[in-house]
């Protein structure tokens, strides 16, 4: 049997010390009434040659569009990986390792997370991260969940268009401690009406005001600064979820008046994987170190005035709070994040700033060149964006017969967006990085203009 | 010179030139060992007698702290909160948690002196 | 220590050249100045061979199950088949798109659906959502679908159970569902009993307990054995049980919590199914539902369907009374590829064997260290047995502590200490099956050579030798915690 070193020798040997005759007396303790008198219904047990053909066959199933050929986005995205970074992940002593609760002999991963706390506060410009959430929409439940704690206030406002999945997760999670959201209403351009924002903020009932930057649609509010300001002056925290690789060409959120920052991490060197795994960030101000969930590693001294790494305040952690703790999470996604720390240490400063001009420059791009097509506009023509952007076809009917058409030419045209948004049927959103060189992005339009004929 | 009195959780009420502060007794302090971090409350929430109004963390174990009577808070120890060690070092003094108001002075009369508190056999808490 | 990458930064140095560089020197003309980054993050300027060099340092200095033995209790640090990373990174699996539509994944779906009828069949249960990432995911999940059952009966049940030998995580995944958390105590053979519950429900009201979360066999390895009137109990007065799956590896294909009376279950497949822990993630952990839980699970859940003709389809669908979305996309994809990867490798009777194994390799352990060391519970354990170094402590002045780092600084992982709380100076064993006679052994000869060692020189036991650090100061990281490298000025 697989993976199972014991001979029939050894068991013999083993059941003898025990003074059994058979391992069907191991199980004794369970009542004769529930153990299981048959075989479970499973699929016979395969060989590993077979498990190949099996698990080829499913993936064939599957159709793979090339990175130059992908232009989905929606908060994940076709980047290249350097190789260097799969292979130094892929080492044993890092995937088999449990939680670094025992720090002697977990220096390496603790010592990874240390420089992942680093590299996310320098991307957000906060001053304490947490190892990591589970994804970018449970990083920020968690940030809300925290803000709520902090401000002890309940209502959340949201932006317009935010990532929709982040609002479902934040609504599921938000069931247990009653917290209560309001979408704010959209400009004609599409961004935050501030006089609603005003009218809510003025209520003095909200725990925070949630800017998703770049959007669910790719656009980033023009006023960050004075949207934060006033959340300030109304007692509000204000609770940024960022694209990371945006950070590469925009102004960190903690200096466009973050108070906690949190995003998936999926754009750093990770694949797209169906959706997971990714990893969520989530950082804040030191002010805030005690509210912030999950694990935290520090930097210490050791014996003979060594330095050294360990999970530090853990006293805030379910473990030891139990049922006073703020968040449950214990297993995390940490090898996601050294994936991500292995990721920006490669690219270093000019490869990190390179590779988010490259995703701008091509993306804004793609996109002068596609509004070229007559009956094609761009959504929000007169707002900010980084890598993604959102077209206007003439109808809905008309993007389903042009991503029909595009499909079968073999790119996957991004994503449609009233399947989302219901006041978007003419909607399609298309995400760029720096895979897509500008004659992937020539091949694209010119195949776009067919379909539209 | 100040007067101590106590509750039976370890908590300390003390009376100084007519301004109460609250704290823990040097016995609480023994028992939670090194103090990493106080979590104090808002100047001006009030707390009834009994109810939670701090929490002490250590390493490996966190505790609340229960307000002695009911009490309003004045202000607290802004040191405390930024070097908790002091809990350690001095709790009766440099390591008191707030400055209080106290909201019903007849529940004084139920607190344990100095004296009693000393003598109190702590081995069931 | 090793330097910080940041340290190892030489201004001008760089990395690989991802993308072509011409033209994107400065900074974006795209963003208003008001939003514009002007200056390039201070990220480390390093080149490729520092960067593998810096990681395949700290990689020696991490102890995994691919090192040596790693009996941690409560955490399964089975051995991870390399066939599940291998197949797990294909591009057919790890390049599809969460956007992509349900007709161009449909693999991707049969993978879902295939391991949810494998997971549901072996905890006798009736559908299973993948979303959840984590077993403290899941538990949160399954708390909240207890919550929402109720309100939907309009029963407002405000307490859950759990017993004093619970995971941490219970009660905070019940808190933070809006619960109320009541320890039950547990007997003098550690067990769970109705009249422990009974107690409760008297103080309590019997309608105001929503459910119990409970761990079978519970943390100190053992089969609660009142479980079926447990249930029986929970349920005649409206209750629902929660089955915590944290040590499932026990009992795979011999008794299942479905037949046991659960309602909800989560599986941690970052231990039971093999897949790796990653030094605390991503691991994974599906719940599944009976009867009309089931109706509340996340969605989406994948469903199969057939065509007229007779062909299989994979689609997603959201359960009528769903709570919701737990997480993005689907859960931790690559994950369940490597799980079903193993349950296909295994089958039926792969898996009997894995808890066969288990549980002998405890017991064998168990057997050989019940002279040396106390074990308050001592009766036939499961997957794991917890040992006390109660008696070393009062002869010697030993801790668990002391010799959970012994064995670290022996080559072997320690054990989980101070867990369960029910036990003093707790040392959970937790040998699991992939671990040889010849390395149990080696372990327990150790362990013996130790109790040795401390009844004659306990001071110099306490020494640690060949460790990279020890004695780290946590009291002052915490104090003043340095969290994250900044620049110097």
């Amino acid at each position: 049997m697989p993976y199972i070193p014991n001979t029939d020798e050894d068991r013999k040997r083993m059941l003898h010390a025990l003074g059994l005759s058979s391992t069907r007396e191991l199980f004794s303790p369970v009542p004769e009434h529930l153990l299981l008198q048959r075989e479970l219904k499973m699929a016979e047990p395969l060989p590993e040659v077979e498990i190949y053909d099996y698990f080829e066959r499913m993936g064939r199933s599957n159709q793979i569009f090339p990175a130059k050929r992908n232009l989905a986005g929606g908060g994940v995205y076709r980047h290249f990986i350097p190789p260097v970074v799969k292979e130094l992940v892929h080492r044993g002593e890092f995937y088999t390792s449990y939680t670094p609760y025992q720090a002697e002999v977990s220096q390496g991963i603790l010592q990874c997370v240390y420089e992942y706390q680093s590299f996310v506060c320098m991307l957000t410009g906060m001053e304490a991260s947490n190892a990591s959430s589970y994804d970018g929409a449970t990083a920020l439940a968690d940030a809300v969940l925290m803000a709520a704690n902090i401000v002890h206030r309940k209502r959340v406002l949201l932006p317009p268009f935010l990532h929709p999945q982040y609002g479902e997760v934040l609504q599921t999670y938000s069931q247990g401690r009653m917290l209560a959201t309001t979408v704010l209403p959209a400009t004609e351009q599409g961004s935050i009406e501030t006089k609603a924002l005003q009218r809510e903020l003025a209520a003095k009932d909200v725990a925070a005001l949630v800017l998703q930057v770049p959007d669910f649609l790719g656009y980033i509010e023009p006023e960050i600064p004075e949207l934060a300001a006033r959340a300030h002056e109304q007692g509000a925290m204000v609770v940024f979820v960022v694209h990371p690789l945006a950070t590469g060409v925009m102004k960190s959120p903690g200096d466009l008046g973050a108070d906690i920052v949190a995003g998936d991490g999926q754009p750093l060197g990770l694949p797209a994987s169906f959706g997971g795994p990714s990893f969520g960030f989530l950082a804040t101000k030191k002010r805030y170190i005690h509210q912030l969930p999950g694990r935290i590693v520090g930097r210490t001294t050791a014996a003979e005035g060594k330095t050294a790494f360990v999970l530090t305040l853990q006293a805030r952690e379910q473990h030891i709070r139990r049922e006073r703790a703020s968040s449950n999470i214990c297993t995390n996604q940490e090898l996601a994040a050294v994936q991500a720390t292995i990721y920006l240490a490669a690219l270093g400063r000019s490869g990190f700033h390179n590779v988010a001009r490259k995703c701008e420059e091509n993306a804004h791009y793609a996109c002068a060149k596609l509004c070229e097509i007559p009956g094609v506009e761009h959504l929000f023509s007169e707002r900010q964006w980084f890598n993604e952007f959102s077209l206007r076809l003439p109808s809905a009917q008309v993007v389903d017969s042009a991503y029909a058409g595009l499909m079968e030419k073999g790119w996957l045209p991004g994503i449609k967006l009233g399947e989302l948004f219901p006041q978007l049927q003419e909607g399609l959103s298309l995400a760029f990085t720096e895979v897509h060189s500008p004659s992937d992005i020539d091949a694209f339009a010119a195949d776009f203009r067919e379909v539209l004929g | 010179m100040a007067e101590y009195l106590y509750n039976k959780t370890h908590e300390y009420l003390a009376r100084k030139d007519g301004e109460y502060t609250v704290g823990i007794s040097e016995f609480a302090v023994q028992e939670l060992g090194d103090i990493t971090f106080v979590e104090l409350p808002a100047a001006g929430s009030e707390f009834r007698r009994g109810e939670p109004f701090a929490t002490v963390e250590s390493v490996k174990a966190v505790s609340e702290v229960y307000a002695p009577v009911d009490m309003a808070i004045v202000s607290v120890n802004e040191e405390l909160a930024e070097h908790p060690e002091l809990l350690n070092e001095d709790p009766l003094g440099n390591g008191y948690f707030a400055v209080v108001r106290v909201m019903d002075q007849s529940q004084i009369s139920d607190l344990i002196s100095d004296e009693d508190y000393k003598a109190m056999d702590k081995s069931g808490n | 220590m090793s330097k910080l990458i940041f340290e190892r930064s030489s201004p001008g140095r760089r990395g690989p050249d991802i993308a072509d560089t011409r033209g994107i020197e400065t900074a974006s003309p795209y963003l208003s100045p008001e939003l514009r980054r002007e200056q390039p993050l201070p990220l480390p300027e390093v080149s490729e061979i520092d960067v593998v060099r810096h990681y395949t340092e700290l990689s020696r200095k991490n102890f995994g199950v691919d090192i040596g033995f790693y009996p941690l209790g409560s955490c399964t640090m089975k051995y991870n088949p390399k066939l599940n990373e291998e197949i797990a990174s294909w591009p057919e699996f790890a390049e599809l798109h969460p956007y992509q539509s349900e007709d161009t994944v449909q693999g991707a779906l049969r993978v879902m659906w295939e391991l949810s009828e494998d997971l549901s069949e072996i905890a006798g249960m009736d559908a299973v959502s993948l979303q959840p990432a984590a077993g403290a995911h899941g538990e949160l999940t399954g708390m909240l679908m207890f919550r929402r059952y109720f309100n939907e009966r309009g029963e407002n049940r405000p307490v859950i159970l759990i017993p004093d030998s619970g995971h941490g995580t219970n009660p905070a995944s019940a808190t933070i569902a809006g619960f109320r958390v009541r320890e039950v105590v547990s007997n003098k053979q550690g067990m769970t009993t109705v009249s422990a519950l009974k107690q409760i429900a008297a103080q309590e009201s019997k309608d105001a307990i929503a459910g119990i979360m409970m761990t079978n066999p519970n943390t100190l390895g053992l089969f609660e054995r009142e479980i079926s009137e447990v249930a029986g109990y929970l349920h005649e007065i409206g209750a629902l049980l929660y089955y915590d799956g944290a040590n499932l590896n026990a009992l795979l294909g011999y008794a299942r919590p479905g037949d046991m009376g659960f309602d909800v279950v989560h599986f941690n497949l970052h231990k039971t199914f093999s897949t790796p822990h990653g030094g605390g993630g991503p691991g994974s952990g599906p719940v599944a539902a009976k009867g009309d839980l089931a109706d509340y699970l996340p969605s989406p859940l994948v469903r199969r369907v057939e065509d007229a003709s007779g062909n299989a389809r994979f689609t997603f669908t959201s359960p009528t009374k769903s709570i919701g979305r737990m997480k993005l996309f689907y859960g931790n994809f690559l994950v369940l590829v490597k799980a079903l990867v193993y349950t296909r490798q295994l089958g039926s009777p792969g898996l009997r064997r894995v808890a066969e194994n288990s549980v002998l390799n405890a017991n064998y352990v168990q057997e050989r260290l019940k002279d040396a060391y106390d074990i308050p519970y001592y009766q036939r354990c499961m997957h794991e047995f917890v040992v006390s170094a109660r008696r070393q402590k009062a002869e010697s002045g030993v801790t668990a502590k002391d010799i959970g780092k012994k064995l670290l600084s022996s080559g072997v992982h320690a054990p989980t200490t101070y867990f369960p709380l029910i036990v003093p100076e707790a040392l959970m064993i937790e040998p699991t099956e992939t671990e040889s006679l010849q390395t149990l052994d080696d372990f327990c000869d150790l362990m013996l050579a130790f109790a040795e060692e401390i009844r004659r020189d306990p001071e110099g036991f306490k020494v640690l030798k060949n460790l990279p650090v020890h004695h780290l100061d946590e009291v002052t990281a915490a104090r003043h915690p340095d969290v994250c490298w900044g620049p110097k000025e």
